[in-house]
């Protein structure tokens, strides 16, 4: 396997359920703390956290698009 | 003026730490640049620099500087397109630009997410200073290509959280009804192009001051520093112009702030900014002196001090009165150090003719400036040739007498005047070519 060569190259691969949990446990930290980091940029008056925090948040949900509750649970 | 600062905890940073960062930053850049770029690694073992020695800032003014010809030749080796210029594996690149071509063959920019980002955050720095915020439109009215320009600051304004008018592919007048049409608050431009497009709005039936624009946003030329030229942007369009410096090569690393002096700010937190004399040493405050520019964090396509060859005047930060601790350049960049030129004796800057013509209601907002010999072959003339404004009766004559007495106090120079009918010389779109030397 080359470095360009992606895990997407052979969907038959079995990827287990606690996989999925860790992905998305990791996920739910990265938005907790995007939230959290604007909460303190915009208290500290600090635009380049607040907005680029939000910005965080953007690319944190397009990650939980990508992993939905059908993967994670019962 | 903290709530104009994007990142206050860097721009208000004491001297002492934003001294101690920079040194740290270039060191690390340059072992980085040694360990994974031929072109450095070359350059500074021939040199004999030891990237890790880097302690001082005495220490950095003993690396070589790094010339835009140099880049060109470096770039004919191999990894296609950036050659020993890559301090990165190929993998890593994420978006390829290159330089305007002005001054001869365009230099390919690789950058990796991390770098396009770094530009970004820059941006986001120079925008935020001059007011553009979440509920600001933006129009970009900017033909989107291979050329850096103005993407780094479209993306600025997405980080900001403004909306974005992309403006690419329309024709001038398009771009006035859509600006209109949509109420923009603000837009980016060359100072060349900000002239040329109030001109088209009246042509199109439109006030460009009873639009909705409030700031616009100037880069690739130095006119939003030059008196003249701002005063009448800011006039034609009832809104405050901002300026911006940048190079493909460097990143943003200069923005003019609300503060009352005109000029610039030079990011330091980001850049490493030396402003030197012709022996390569630090001029003093208020001295003129030549840039050489470091960006600190950009990593793909390093630049270890870098000549822009521009020319400026440095200032103490609180030569502004905004609370940044950054340096500022008064005025701007004065002009690059191969435009400037003798006449007669007499060191000439075409910028200077440029205050000087935006300064007068007689004339249009273009012109141009052309060096030649006189006809008894024994000194230079100067030709600047101007347009009849696009409505009013003032005589050649008056034009012509204004013009001249006004450039002599300027320039120490006598210069012809040829007017011409309005709309006569040729309109730019981004980066305005005024200057020729036609002298043997």
């Amino acid at each position: 396997m080359t470095e360009h060569d992606h895990p997407s190259g052979d969907p038959t691969r079995e990827r287990d359920r606690e996989t999925y949990d860790e992905i998305a446990g990791e996920i739910d930290r990265l938005m907790d703390a995007a939230a959290r980091l604007q909460e303190l940029g915009a208290d500290a008056d600090l635009p380049a956290i607040e907005r680029n925090a939000k910005r965080l948040e953007g690319s944190a949900q397009t990650l939980a698009d990508n992993v939905p509750r059908e993967l994670t649970e019962e | 003026m903290a709530g104009d600062m994007w990142n206050p905890a860097l721009e208000a940073m004491p001297r002492d730490q934003l001294r101690a960062l920079q040194v740290r930053k270039f060191r690390e850049l340059l072992e980085h640049a040694h360990q994974h770029s031929p072109f450095y690694r070359e350059k500074l073992d021939e040199a004999g620099i030891d990237p890790s020695s880097i302690e001082t800032m005495a220490d950095v003014r003993d690396v070589p500087m790094t010339e835009k010809r140099e880049l060109r030749s470096a770039q004919q080796t191999e990894p296609f397109p950036y050659g020993d210029l890559l301090a990165l594996p190929m993998s890593a690149v994420t978006e390829y630009h290159q330089t305007s071509g002005t001054t001869g063959q365009p230099v390919r920019q690789a950058d990796s997410w991390a770098d396009w980002e770094w530009w970004n955050d820059c941006w986001a720095t120079v925008l935020w200073a001059q007011g553009i915020r979440p509920d600001d439109r933006v129009f970009f009215p900017f033909s989107y290509n291979v050329f850096i320009a103005f993407w780094a600051a479209h993306y600025a304004c997405e980080r900001i959280g403004a909306e974005i008018v992309p403006g690419g592919n329309l024709s001038s007048a398009q771009r006035v009804r859509k600006m209109d049409e949509l109420d923009v608050t603000a837009f980016t431009s060359t100072p060349t192009y900000v002239l040329r497009l109030a001109e088209v709005a009246r042509e199109e039936g439109i006030d460009p001051a009873e639009m909705a624009v409030e700031r616009i946003i100037c880069a690739g030329e130095p006119g939003a520093s030059v008196e003249g030229t701002k005063q009448r942007m800011e006039s034609l369009w009832d809104a405050e112009v901002f300026d911006h410096a940048g190079a493909t090569e460097t990143g943003a690393w200069g923005f003019s702030c609300r503060g009352e002096p005109l000029g610039m700010h030079v990011n330091e937190a980001r850049f490493l900014v030396e402003v030197l004399d012709a022996e390569g040493e630090p001029v003093d405050p208020g001295e003129t002196g030549e840039l050489v520019v470091t960006p600190l964090d950009r990593m793909a396509q390093p630049y270890v001090r870098f000549r822009l060859r521009d020319e400026v005047v440095v200032r103490e930060p609180d030569f502004c009165d905004c609370g940044r601790t950054f340096r500022f350049l008064e005025g701007g960049v004065l002009g690059r150090t191969d435009e400037l030129t003798k006449v007669n004796g007499v060191l000439f800057s075409p910028t200077a003719v440029e205050d000087v013509v935006r300064r007068s209601e007689r004339v249009s907002d273009e012109f141009r400036v052309v060096i030649g010999e006189h006809e008894t072959k024994d000194l230079d003339v100067v030709t600047v040739v101007v347009e009849r404004p696009p409505e009013g009766n003032v005589t050649d004559e008056a034009i012509v007498d204004g013009l001249r007495e006004a450039l002599k106090d300027t320039t120490n120079l006598t210069c012809r005047i040829d007017v011409r009918e309005y709309g006569s010389l040729e309109r730019f779109q981004l980066k305005a070519d005024r200057f020729r030397d036609e002298r043997q």
